[in-house]
């Protein structure tokens, strides 16, 4: 029986549950899973890093993560399942952002899927973040125009 | 013949700075069938945001999509304005 493949796209405010982002991926078809972790680093552009706020339009934002993904379905197979988590909300450096998992039969489309995924979504999804500095600064980072067919 | 509407924009990321309430209301003339476009919008949304380039860099957008700057716009509608995007 040919078993649907899972997409779980989702903006969160709360903790990134890694065992239920796992789960949500996971199956017996599977022979391959990969989890990608984009966390809060503790410096950018020479300036000591205290935290990152990330901002999102939700509705937008999530919708775009699952036009990327059907994009990588079409790319890569539809055996694919698939689970993007963004954070919003004030991060402690450390603290996971963003976590990516992707489960399929052979590693080679999970590690291409799962690539696909994170550099796409950097350009195409309404997410803002603000740098919070040890010097007590903070700054909006700079990014990627987004055009119309672009989210 | 003109009639004046309202649209109501929200802004995002960097452009927040501009309001503090986060949203502006504009007041605009549309045409016979109660509309105007994005361009128009535009053009009058840069009366209140004094950095150009961050303004031309960014696009307007409904619930559901990034519109052109031909789409037409109806009376009391609700649009977001979104800069360049940096997640993960």
């Amino acid at each position: 029986m040919q078993e649907q493949n899972k997409i779980v796209a989702r903006i969160v405010e709360n903790l990134i549950s890694l065992d239920e982002i796992y789960i949500s991926v996971n199956s017996f078809k599977n022979g391959a899973q990969v989890l990608f972790f984009g966390t809060v680093r503790n410096h950018n552009d020479g300036k000591a890093v205290h935290g990152v706020s990330y901002f999102a339009h939700k509705s937008l934002a999530e919708r775009a993560f699952i036009d990327i993904c059907n994009e990588a379905l079409e790319k890569w197979g539809q055996e694919t399942n698939i689970a993007i988590l963004h954070r919003v909300g004030r991060l402690g450096v450390g603290q996971i952002s963003i976590a990516i998992a992707v489960g399929s039969p052979h590693r080679r489309e999970a590690y291409q899927v799962s690539r696909y995924l994170i550099e796409q979504l950097k350009i195409r999804a309404p997410i803002w973040k603000k740098e919070h500095y040890e010097s007590g600064e903070s700054e909006w980072l700079q990014g990627h125009a987004l055009c119309a067919h672009s989210a | 013949m003109t009639h004046s509407f309202q649209v109501q924009v929200e802004l995002f990321g960097a452009l927040r700075r501009f309001s503090d309430s986060g949203q502006v209301v504009l007041n605009l003339l549309g045409n016979r069938s109660h509309t105007t476009t994005v361009a128009a919008i535009r053009t009058e949304i840069s009366k209140k945001i004094s950095q150009n380039e961050l303004l031309r860099s960014s696009v307007f957008a409904d619930e559901r999509r990034v519109l052109h700057e031909s789409d037409l716009i109806e009376n009391g509608a609700k649009l977001a304005l979104l800069p360049p995007v940096c997640g993960g």
